[in-house]
């Protein structure tokens, strides 16, 4: 044999070595599908401290009681969560459960499975609870009237598990330091005070201290508060429906021709309020992200954080000091400078649940997974989810945790303003021309002038190229509903009460959504005149 | 009486199975399976011309069937309005009008009357008179959920044309005496019709209209405000 045919030979032999040893591998794993056990996956971006550990223990004592289901959960970076996500509907890899923040109303319908009737009736592990009786539906804080789908499709596909709310955190240490036994503030006059004595104590000791950590996500958290502190008055004056709640969303909206304009001067007094405040986070503040503000917290470096309840277990974690909390003062109508645009504190009713799982529609098992969603959001469930992670809990009746206490959500307030964007997870051209000019305002020599001057350009433009954007979406989710009124109206034939009650819904939703549509283009054809 | 597979295919379409509910309308050709089939072809990706012509070209032959001759003709109209890529909106509000007028009693033919407004509401260069003849129009409409939605464009279409607020008011109460206002929208709708009234100095009416809000939705962010308000007429 030559030396060339025991070269081949000894190649096949061990390209079948390494067949056979892969094939051993595969055959002893235990895949899904051969698995006694039901698997159910869910994904989350919640890296913070404490919410795995939360998540966990929930799955753990719902295993417990189902000893045949195998809870698995699946925690994403959120930097890469989007395409992850879009990754997996693509390839069919996506699991059970999935946390979104936001989806639209394709979104829903494509890749996911409404709960409308699961959340009509009780929930079985209220059983023993003053909830025992009560539909699902009415076991959260909001009653899910902000679930996804609600407004637009009358079903619901998101089910929350927390409230969420913004407060600010201080270092008590550092506090004492400078402030002495200065209360924490209860008026915005108190806090800018509170800001000039950090920031003289900084230059008279020669210190980098910051009054407030600033990123554009914080810069988001309070600036963006404070703006629509500002609009309030404003947003009842162009709401011409006298509804008490001009849309939020889009913002473009409140800036239609016949609308609010850049030159309003509740606009100008929200943009002078962020410089206002502004100045008293580290300058560049708008080139950071959330971990950077954390971090320089964490490390002394600023007295204070704005940010939600779900950064209290990594901020308690990070920092080496005791961490205070308190409600972030807006202007009240006694405030000298920005009193006359305001009325008062923000209602933080329903404003919405947070971590919104959807049941996705190639779930191998849904009524498994439903049923996780429904023990996870039960009162001994979410007890335990929000006693692991400290975050507000979003069922009737189970209490915060004391830790969080400060994070208990406002409920007497009035509605909160308009903005023209967010200052970070924003969409769109409005977003986009206030994001390039916001240095415009920040800067050392900037001014709410110059950053005007800067939007101007392309203001209208971008508020029309919004507009025709979400007028289109509201075509195509309004076109959609053709076929399940069709459905529904022949279905109903026979006096099924659930099939009336869906006809009727699904008219109203779509008689709604064309009718906002027919006034959005009638003023962007220069039809409406403000009053 | 409807066919077995005329029901499978509604729960498929109305389940968003559509290529379930084409194959469960194809099993029949009455007009109701016709219309099933063309709402099922139009709510398939992608949208092209040759589709929503094979739709439009079902709902005619569906047309033919008097039992859902208003259905079809209405959803035709819905074509010219909304499924064409480029629609005809003079067309389709001309449609409406007619599926309206030859059938004055089905579902189809009062809501055909909703989407008749809209139209002429977005193309209105003279929205009293335009407002006028809607109003009058609208009376004949008895379909509660046909009544609502009605009403409400009218209610909306008095604030943005500024006219006077019994106007508006008087539309959003017979939207909410239709009994058929539901979720948001119906919290939406007491509040505007407190806010009218309160305007008004109808003091009574204001008072009744913000204790069904709150009653309703104790955990609306407005419902500190609209409390405020009652305190205040009280």
């Amino acid at each position: 044999m030559s030396f060339q045919k025991l070269a081949n030979a000894f190649g096949v032999m061990i390209l079948a070595g390494a067949f056979l040893w892969s094939a051993g591998v595969v055959l002893s794993r235990s895949p899904v599908g051969r698995s006694e056990k039901v698997q159910i996956r869910f994904a989350h971006w919640n890296l913070e401290s404490g919410l795995r550990e939360a998540f966990d223990a929930v799955a753990q004592e719902y295993m417990r009681i189902h000893p045949n289901v195998e809870i698995m959960q699946v925690p994403v970076p959120g930097r890469v969560y989007q395409t992850w996500t879009q990754t997996g509907f693509a390839g069919g890899t996506i699991p059970d459960l999935l946390v979104l923040g936001r989806a639209d109303d394709e979104l829903l319908t494509n890749h996911f499975l409404p709960l409308s009737e699961e959340v009509s009736k009780p929930n079985p592990y209220n059983a023993g609870t003053p909830l025992e009786k009560v539909p699902w539906r009415d076991t959260f804080l909001d009653g899910l009237s902000k679930s996804f789908g609600v407004d637009s499709l009358l079903e619901t596909y998101s089910i929350p598990i927390a409230a969420v709310t913004v407060r600010m955190y201080y270092n008590v240490p550092l506090w004492k330091q400078i402030l002495g036994d200065t209360p924490p503030p209860k008026t915005f006059s108190e806090f800018l005070e509170i800001c000039r004595r950090v920031q003289a104590f900084a230059k008279s000791h020669q210190d980098a201290i910051a009054p407030v950590s600033g990123s554009r996500f914080t810069g988001e958290m309070l600036l963006g508060r404070l703006f629509q502190s500002q609009t309030q008055k404003l947003a009842l004056r162009i709401d011409r429906g006298d509804t008490l709640a001009f849309p939020k969303s889009p913002t473009a909206s409140a800036f239609a021709p016949g609308f609010g304009t850049l030159d309003d001067p509740d606009i100008r007094d929200g943009y002078a309020i962020m410089r206002e405040v502004g100045q008293f986070m580290q300058p560049g503040f708008l080139e950071l992200d959330r971990d950077d503000a954390i971090l320089r917290f964490g490390q002394g470096r600023a007295l204070m954080i704005p940010t939600g309840v779900w950064d209290f277990g990594s901020i308690v974690e990070q920092s080496a000091f005791d961490i205070g909390v308190f409600e972030i003062p807006l202007p009240d109508s006694k405030d000298p400078v920005f009193g006359k645009n305001s009325l008062g504190p923000v209602s933080e009713a329903g404003a919405g649940l947070a971590v919104n799982f959807l049941l996705s529609s190639a779930s191998r098992h849904p009524e498994v997974a439903t049923d996780f969603l429904k023990f996870l959001t039960s009162q001994p469930g979410n007890a335990i989810f929000s006693s692991v992670s400290k975050w507000p809990p979003g069922i009737v009746g189970v209490e915060m945790p004391q830790e969080t206490l400060a994070f208990d959500p406002r409920v007497e307030g009035a509605t909160s303003g308009i903005s023209v964007a967010p200052m970070m997870y924003g969409v769109g051209d409005l977003y986009r021309v206030q994001a390039q000019n916001l240095h415009l305002l920040f800067g050392s020599a900037g001014s709410v002038e110059q950053l005007l001057e800067g939007m101007r350009p392309e203001f209208d433009m971008a508020v029309r190229s919004d507009l025709e954007r979400f007028v289109k979406t509201m075509d195509d989710s309004s076109r959609a509903l053709d076929a399940r009124i069709g459905a529904w109206e022949f279905l109903k034939r026979d006096g099924d009460p659930a099939a009336v009650a869906r006809a009727s819904g699904f008219w109203q939703a779509q008689n709604a959504q064309e009718s906002r549509a027919v006034w959005i283009r009638s003023a962007l054809a220069g039809k409406e005149v403000r009053p | 009486v409807p066919g077995i597979a005329e029901d499978a295919g509604w729960k498929d379409l109305a389940g968003l199975r559509f290529d379930a509910a084409m194959a469960a309308f194809n099993a029949d050709s009455s007009g109701e399976a016709l219309i099933g089939e063309a709402l099922a072809i139009l709510s398939c990706p992608p949208r092209t011309e040759s589709r929503v012509d094979a739709a439009d070209h079902l709902l005619s032959e569906a047309a033919k069937d008097p039992s859902v001759a208003a259905a079809a003709e209405y959803f035709r109209a819905r074509i010219l309005q909304t499924h064409r890529i480029q629609p005809d909106l003079e067309k389709a509000r001309s449609a409406f009008d007619a599926v309206n007028r030859q059938f004055p009693q089905s579902i189809y033919g009062q809501m055909a009357l909703v989407k008749w407004a809209m139209l002429t509401a977005g193309d209105s260069a003279h929205p009293v008179r335009d407002f006028d003849l809607m109003a009058v129009r609208g009376e004949a409409l008895r379909d509660p959920d046909a009544v609502r939605d009605f009403h409400l464009f009218l209610a909306d279409a008095a604030a943005h044309w500024g006219l006077p607020p019994e106007t508006g008011l008087k539309h959003l109460r017979m939207a909410l005496d239709s009994g058929t206002l539901r979720g948001p929208q119906l919290g939406t709708t007491l509040v505007r019709i407190g806010e009218l009234s309160r305007e008004l100095g109808r003091k009574e009416d204001a008072l009744e209209a913000y204790g069904e809000f709150v009653r309703h939705f104790p955990r609306d962010e407005r419902t500190f405000t609209i409390r405020q308000r009652m305190e205040d007429l009280r």
